[in-house]
């Protein structure tokens, strides 16, 4: 440490007094026989004061001006911010009043209308989805009057409310699409979008449209015996007397509706469990056996969604072979398969 | 707040007053440092109007911020640590525009590094009493200018503004110890520069 390197180190703190008593006895012992050291020691006493007397520079007198201006204007800015949102109070108050009063009533109206929604189950939400206009009460038609336009058409497609001639015939079976009457019926729907999970947006509209048309069809005051008649195939058809249940509940008209009727022959390997397979292949197609076949039979009947019809051929084509495969067209609605092996 | 009463209020009483939107209490504010503060612009940045930028820009920042200072270190220390962050921008968008002006290689340097020295002197008496004052003092700003950056804030803030080494640590927020080494380091420098220039102190 006593080294004229080390001492040399220390002459910057000592010139500044930035050094402990004890290095300083040290460099001053040394700079007693060092005149180098004590060179170096003036030159760097004479640095430090010129920097120390270094004359200070004087401000620009506008600086303070300057500085003022641009903090008021920063305060200005910042005041008027407040301002504007919250004065004049006498023209800020109305006006945020009834801006508070609009958004409470708004917000209740909402609050009403969720509530109301909540407490509806999720059944009649689908209805209401489906729903048939309410029922019409229509007077009974002058005695000689050939044709009445019905009071309120449901559907504005058909200008026409006089019956067709499909209609007025008695409900035929296996002609689903040539008839409208055999247009499900918004129960009918309601257990497709139970069956489908409301999956298939097309298949859930399309039997809307067709029952739109049924109900004109027993709205029109021409065809007293058709609805007759139509009600005489409720009681034939189970299908077809719960859909009518439905509108009676729901007020809507009744309405007439057959299932198609399919036949389906194959020829299977495995005759004894064959009946098994069958009906879990239904099963898996979205149906259900509402026919067990008698011990021994080779038929049974099943209900399913038309438009699964074409998944049970593939279900069924795995146990056996499709002799004989129905050729159908409506893709809406139910069908009453049978298979026959 | 009146103005009389202002006076003899100290820095952290009208900080207080300026966090409640008093402008004549920062306007004392800025009369009673903004001497201070330019110098230390100046002396790192090496230009007169840039440094009066600095100044004007460090106030008006501190007036945004003014809800920052809670009066932990003195209001001279919190200016001074704006001045020096503004400056050293300054300062690289200086050294940014002189790297992209362009310059002749024939033209001749008027100063610098590169002058030509004049043979040391012999037997003559020492440079402060041969050289004027001006001439001694213009040396010295050149050498300050010529140091890093580093160097230069800390031989400014502490042999120049004579601050203590703490103010000088929170300002540059660095270590007391590397402060000093710093200093004792700049200081080494700049008389060598002076040296250098002169031929002797």
């Amino acid at each position: 440490m006593n080294s004229h390197s080390d001492i040399q180190k220390l002459l910057s703190p000592y010139s500044g007094n930035d050094i402990s008593s004890h290095d300083r006895i040290l460099v001053e012992e040394h700079l007693e026989s060092c005149p180098d050291c004590r060179s170096e020691l003036t030159d760097l006493q004479t640095t430090l004061k010129l920097l120390r007397t270094t004359p200070e520079i004087e401000p620009p007198p506008w600086l303070t001006t300057h500085i003022m201006a641009n903090v008021r204007e920063q305060r200005e800015l910042k005041t008027s911010w407040v301002k504007r949102i919250f004065f004049p109070l006498y023209i800020k108050l109305p006006i945020e009043g009834l801006a508070l009063i609009f958004v409470c009533m708004t917000g209740y109206y909402l609050t009403q209308r969720v509530e109301t929604e909540l407490q509806q189950p999720a059944s009649e939400k689908v209805d209401k989805i489906f729903a048939v206009p309410p029922p019409v009460t229509i007077p009974p038609p002058p005695a000689k009057q050939s044709k009445t336009t019905a009071p309120i058409s449901p559907s504005k497609e058909l200008p026409d409310v006089s019956v067709p001639k499909a209609a007025e015939q008695p409900v035929a079976v296996g002609k689903p699409a040539a008839s409208p009457a055999f247009a499900p019926s918004p129960a009918a729907i309601r257990e497709n979008a139970d069956f489908l999970g409301a999956q298939d947006n097309r298949s859930m509209v399309e039997p809307h449209r067709s029952a739109s048309k049924t109900e004109s069809f027993s709205l029109s005051s021409d065809a007293p015996d058709m609805n007759k008649k139509a009600a005489r195939g409720v009681d034939k058809h189970p299908d077809v007397s719960e859909a009518a249940d439905t509108a009676n509940r729901t007020g809507a008209p009744p309405i007439a509706v057959t299932p198609t009727q399919l036949t389906i022959r194959m020829n299977v390997t495995a005759t004894t469990e064959a009946f098994l397979l069958i009906r879990e292949a239904v099963i898996r197609s979205g149906g259900a056996i509402i026919h067990e076949p008698p011990a021994a039979s080779s038929r049974v009947t099943a209900r399913i969604p038309l438009n699964r019809v074409a998944e049970l051929f593939i279900n069924l084509g795995k146990i056996g072979k499709i002799v004989e495969q129905p050729h159908y067209s409506n893709r809406s609605g139910t069908a009453e398969v049978n298979i026959v092996w | 707040m009146g103005v009389d009463t202002i006076d003899i209020l100290d820095d952290t009483a009208l900080a207080a007053a300026c966090r409640k939107g008093d402008t004549v209490a920062f306007e004392c504010l800025v009369r009673r440092h903004q001497r201070m503060l330019l110098n230390v612009a100046f002396r790192i940045t090496g230009v007169y109007e840039d440094a009066c930028d600095v100044v004007q820009d460090a106030f008006i920042a501190a007036w945004r911020k003014m809800s920052d200072y809670r009066g932990d270190a003195k209001f001279s220390t919190w200016m001074t640590a704006i001045v020096i962050n503004l400056s050293r921008n300054r300062l690289q968008k200086l050294q940014v525009q002189a790297k992209r002006t362009s310059y002749s290689l024939n033209e001749t340097f008027p100063g610098g590094d590169c002058a030509i020295i004049q043979d040391p002197p012999s037997g003559r008496p020492s440079a402060l009493h041969q050289l004027e004052e001006e001439e001694l003092r213009n040396a010295l700003n050149s050498c300050i200018e010529a140091l890093t950056p580093e160097f230069r804030e800390v031989i400014v803030l502490r042999d120049m503004q004579e601050m203590s080494y703490e103010e000088v640590s929170n300002v540059l927020k660095v270590r007391e110890g590397t402060v000093k080494s710093r200093l004792f380091r700049a200081r080494d420098s700049v008389k060598a520069c002076i040296k250098k220039r002169l031929g002797s102190l």
